[in-house]
C-alpha cells in the first residue's frame, strides 16, 4: 500500500461513510452529544433551573443562555479531542501534563462526580417521596437496581427507556406556554444581562453554569466519542449531534425557568421541595402535576445515576491506561468495578445521612461543579491549542479567544460570589 | 537500569562547571530497530537546546528531530500503548534505559505498573509495595501522534512483523484513524489476513473508514467467498452503533 504520512493520508481520505452522507451517517454518529446533553437535564439541573425561575423570575435567563453557548463550545471541543486523539479527557491530561496534574484533575473530577451522583440519588429520593416512599428504601433499591443493570451489561437496552422517562420534563415546554408567561420580560431577561448584587443570585447563577456545563459531561462525551471509535470524517456529524443535544438542554432549561417564573415567582412561592417545583407543572397537568414531576424526576435521576459512576470508572481506567469496560468480567476489570461501586456507594451515603436536605444537595453540588469545572476547562483550552496532540485540528487564535472568554465569564461569576461570601 | 524520570530535571554543566540548564526530554533514534539514546533536550535561558548524549560538552543545537527520532517524555512517557504480544492496553509510567556492550544507552523496557505512577507522585515507600510491570520496547505500539507515525515508517517496528492474529489484536485496540493508518502501511495480504483473523465488527468498521482504493486492495487479497461476505456486510450498515461500552475482543482465529 502507500507510504504517505498519516496527516496527508487523513486529509485526502474519502471514507465510505462520508460518501453515504446524509441522514444514515448522521444517525450512525449521533449519541455522545445527545446523551450528554439530555443527561444534563437531570434532577439537579431541573431543580436548579426551578430555583432560578422561582426566586429571580426572568431576570437571570441570560445566564442560562451563556451557559448553553459554553456547553456547545466545550462539548464540541471534548468530542473533537476524543475523535482526533482517540483518548478520554483524563488520559489525555496525563499524556500532555504528566502524572501530578492528571492526578489532581482526576481528584477534581471525582469530587464533582460524587457530588452529582449524590444529587441524582437525592432526585430519586425526592421523586419517590412525592409518592410517599421513604428515601431509606428507595435510594438503596435504586442503587442496587441501577448497578445491576449497568454492570450486567444491559445498560444500553434500558438507556432509551430512562431517557424517555426523563423526557417527561419536556412537559415543561408545554407548561411554559400554558402558564401565560410575560414573553417580553422573558426576552429581556434572555438578552439583557442584569443581576441583583446579592449572594443568593450569584450562587444560583454559578449553580446554573455548573449544572449546564458539568465536569462529568465533558469527560463523558469525550470517552463516548472514543468508545464509538468515530473518525475525523465523522466530525461534522458529531458537531450536529453536540449542537442538538446542547440546544435541547438549553431549551428545556429555558422553559423550566419560564414556567417557574410565571407561576412560583408570580405567587411568591419558594422552591423548598420537589413538590414546590412540581407546582410549575400545574397549568399543564393540574393535580397530576406532582405525579408527572415525580416520574420525570425518577427517570432522569436513574439515567444520570447510571451514567455518572460509569463515567467516573472510565476516567479512572483512562488515568491508569487500561481499557477495562463493562463487558469485562470482574476478574479482568477489578479497578473498573471497584471504582463504579465506590462512587455509587458514596453518592448513596451522602443522601442517606439522617435529615439531609435534598434540594440543598441538588443545588449546592451544582455550584461546586462550577468551581471544579474551571481547572478542567483551562487544561482543555491548553490541549486544544497543542499541535502535538491535535495536529491540523488544533484550535486557532479565534477559537482559543472564545474558550478564554467562556472561562473568564465563569471565573467572574465564581470570583464575585467568593468576594460577596466574604464581605456580606 | 536507569529510569527516564530520574534523568528528567537533572542539571547539566559545561566544561567550566557553568550551569547550562536542566534536562527536559531525551531523544532516541528508533530507525535501526533498537531505540538508541542520541541526545538530551535541555532547557536553557535561550530556550530548549539539543545536547549529544555521549558528548554533553558539545555546542548546544536547535532541538530539531530526525525522521526516526522520538522524544521519550513527550511521545512515550504517560502515553497509552498497545502491548501487541501481551494483548493489552496500558499507559507508560516510566521508561527504563540500559547500557549496551559498546557503552551506548538504549530503551530496554517500559514500566506500565501502578508502582511507577505512585513513585512519581513522591510516595516512594508505597511504590515499593506495588508490582512493577515491564513491557519490552519491541512489543509496544505507541498511540501518541509522533510515536505512531515513526513506528509506521520504521520497517523494524513491531507492527510490521506481527502474525495476522496479533495484528488483528492491535487493530481492534487502536482508534479507527490509527488502525486505518496501520492497514494502509501494511501489504494487502497481511491486512486481509488480519481482518479475517479479527472480530467481524472491527473489520467492517475499518473497511468502511478506508479510502475506497485502499479498501479495494485489501478486499482483493481476500478469498472470493470472504470478499463477497465483506462487501455484503459493508453494504448493510455505515458505522456500527455502540453505546458507551466496549466489545471484548473475540479470540482471534487463524483458520478463517
Amino acid at each position: 500500500m502507500t507510504d504517505e504520512p498519516m496527516a496527508a493520508g487523513a486529509s485526502r481520505r474519502r471514507s465510505w461513510v462520508r460518501r453515504r452522507a446524509g441522514v444514515a451517517a448522521l444517525v450512525a454518529v449521533v449519541g455522545p452529544g445527545l446523551l450528554a446533553g439530555l443527561s444534563d437535564d437531570d434532577p439537579a439541573g431541573i431543580t436548579t433551573y426551578s430555583v432560578l425561575g422561582a426566586r429571580y423570575g426572568y431576570q437571570l435567563l441570560w445566564v442560562l443562555l451563556l451557559s448553553t453557548v459554553a456547553l456547545v463550545l466545550f462539548h464540541d471541543l471534548a468530542s473533537r479531542m476524543g475523535v482526533v486523539t482517540g483518548q478520554g479527557l483524563i488520559g489525555l491530561v496525563r499524556q500532555r501534563f504528566g502524572v501530578r496534574t492528571a492526578t489532581a484533575a482526576l481528584a477534581v473530577l471525582l469530587v464533582a462526580n460524587i457530588g452529582t451522583t449524590a444529587a441524582e440519588f437525592a432526585g430519586i429520593a425526592a421523586g419517590f417521596e412525592l409518592f410517599g416512599v421513604s428515601r431509606y428504601l428507595s435510594v438503596p433499591l435504586a442503587a442496587i437496581g441501577v448497578s445491576t443493570l449497568v454492570l450486567r451489561g444491559s445498560f444500553h437496552r434500558v438507556e432509551h427507556v430512562l431517557l424517555a422517562l426523563g423526557s417527561i420534563f419536556a412537559a415543561y415546554i408545554l407548561a411554559g406556554f400554558l402558564a401565560h408567561p410575560d414573553w417580553s420580560a422573558a426576552a429581556k431577561g434572555l438578552t439583557w444581562p442584569s443581576m441583583p448584587l446579592e449572594r443568593g443570585a450569584l450562587f444560583i447563577a454559578v449553580a446554573t453554569v455548573g449544572t449546564t456545563l458539568a465536569p462529568w459531561g465533558l469527560s463523558f462525551i469525550q470517552s463516548y466519542a472514543v468508545d464509538k471509535k468515530l473518525t475525523v470524517a465523522d466530525l461534522r456529524y458529531e458537531r450536529v449531534d453536540v449542537v442538538l443535544g446542547a440546544t435541547l438542554t438549553g431549551v428545556i432549561g429555558l422553559f423550566v425557568v419560564v414556567a417557574c417564573a410565571a407561576t412560583l415567582h408570580a405567587s411568591n412561592i419558594a422552591v423548598d421541595s420537589a413538590a414546590d417545583a412540581a407546582r410549575a407543572l400545574e397549568p399543564l397537568a393540574g393535580s397530576f402535576a406532582s405525579g408527572l414531576f415525580g416520574i420525570g424526576l425518577i427517570g432522569a435521576a436513574l439515567l444520570a445515576a447510571s451514567v455518572l459512576p460509569l463515567s467516573s470508572a472510565y476516567s479512572i481506567c483512562e488515568f491508569v491506561g487500561t481499557d477495562d469496560a463493562i463487558d469485562d468480567r470482574f476478574r479482568e476489570a477489578r479497578l473498573f468495578y471497584v471504582a463504579y461501586a465506590v462512587v455509587t456507594a458514596m453518592g448513596v451515603a451522602i443522601v442517606l445521612v439522617p435529615g439531609a436536605p435534598l434540594i440543598a444537595i441538588l443545588v449546592v453540588s451544582q455550584a461546586i461543579n462550577a468551581i471544579l469545572l474551571l481547572p478542567l476547562l483551562a487544561l482543555m483550552g491548553r490541549m486544544a491549542r497543542d499541535p502535538d496532540l491535535m495536529g491540523e485540528h488544533r484550535a486557532g487564535n479565534a477559537a482559543s479567544a472564545v474558550y478564554l472568554l467562556a472561562i473568564g465569564f465563569i471565573s467572574l461569576c465564581i470570583g464575585t460570589l467568593g468576594v460577596l461570601a466574604v464581605t456580606t | 537500569m536507569v529510569r527516564l524520570t530520574d534523568q528528567l530535571g537533572a542539571k547539566v554543566r559545561d566544561d567550566g562547571d557553568r550551569r547550562v540548564g536542566r534536562v527536559i526530554d531525551v531523544v532516541v533514534d528508533s530507525g535501526g530497530g533498537e531505540a538508541l539514546v542520541t541526545a538530551s533536550i535541555v532547557r536553557t535561558p535561550a530556550g530548549p537546546r539539543r545536547l549529544p548524549w555521549d558528548t554533553p560538552d558539545a555546542e548546544p543545537q536547535a532541538p530539531d528531530l530526525g525522521e526516526a527520532e522520538l522524544l521519550l517524555r513527550r511521545d512515550v512517557l504517560d502515553t497509552q500503548i498497545v502491548d501487541v504480544r501481551g494483548h493489552r492496553v496500558a499507559r507508560v509510567g516510566d521508561v527504563l534505559l540500559t547500557e549496551r556492550d559498546d557503552g551506548r544507552m538504549l530503551v530496554a523496557v517500559v514500566d506500565v505498573g501502578l508502582g511507577a505512577v505512585v513513585r512519581r507522585l513522591g510516595l516512594k515507600r508505597w511504590s515499593a509495595h506495588l508490582a512493577t510491570e515491564l513491557v519490552p520496547w519491541d512489543s509496544i505500539h505507541l498511540t501518541s501522534r509522533r510515536g505512531h507515525l515513526v513506528q509506521l515508517s520504521s520497517p523494524h517496528a513491531a507492527l510490521h512483523h506481527l502474525p495476522p492474529d496479533e495484528l488483528a489484536h492491535l487493530l481492534a485496540r487502536l482508534s479507527t484513524t490509527h488502525a486505518v493508518d496501520v492497514l494502509r502501511h501494511t501489504s494487502g495480504d497481511r491486512a486481509a489476513g488480519a481482518l479475517a483473523a479479527g472480530p467481524p465488527h472491527v473489520g467492517q468498521r475499518l473497511l468502511s473508514s478506508m479510502d475506497e482504493q485502499d479498501a479495494a486492495v485489501v478486499l482483493s487479497a481476500l478469498p472470493e467467498e470472504h470478499r463477497r461476505h465483506w462487501r455484503h456486510r459493508m453494504a448493510e450498515t455505515t458505522v456500527p452503533r455502540r453505546r458507551y461500552r466496549r466489545h471484548r475482543p473475540t479470540k482471534p482465529t487463524t483458520g478463517r
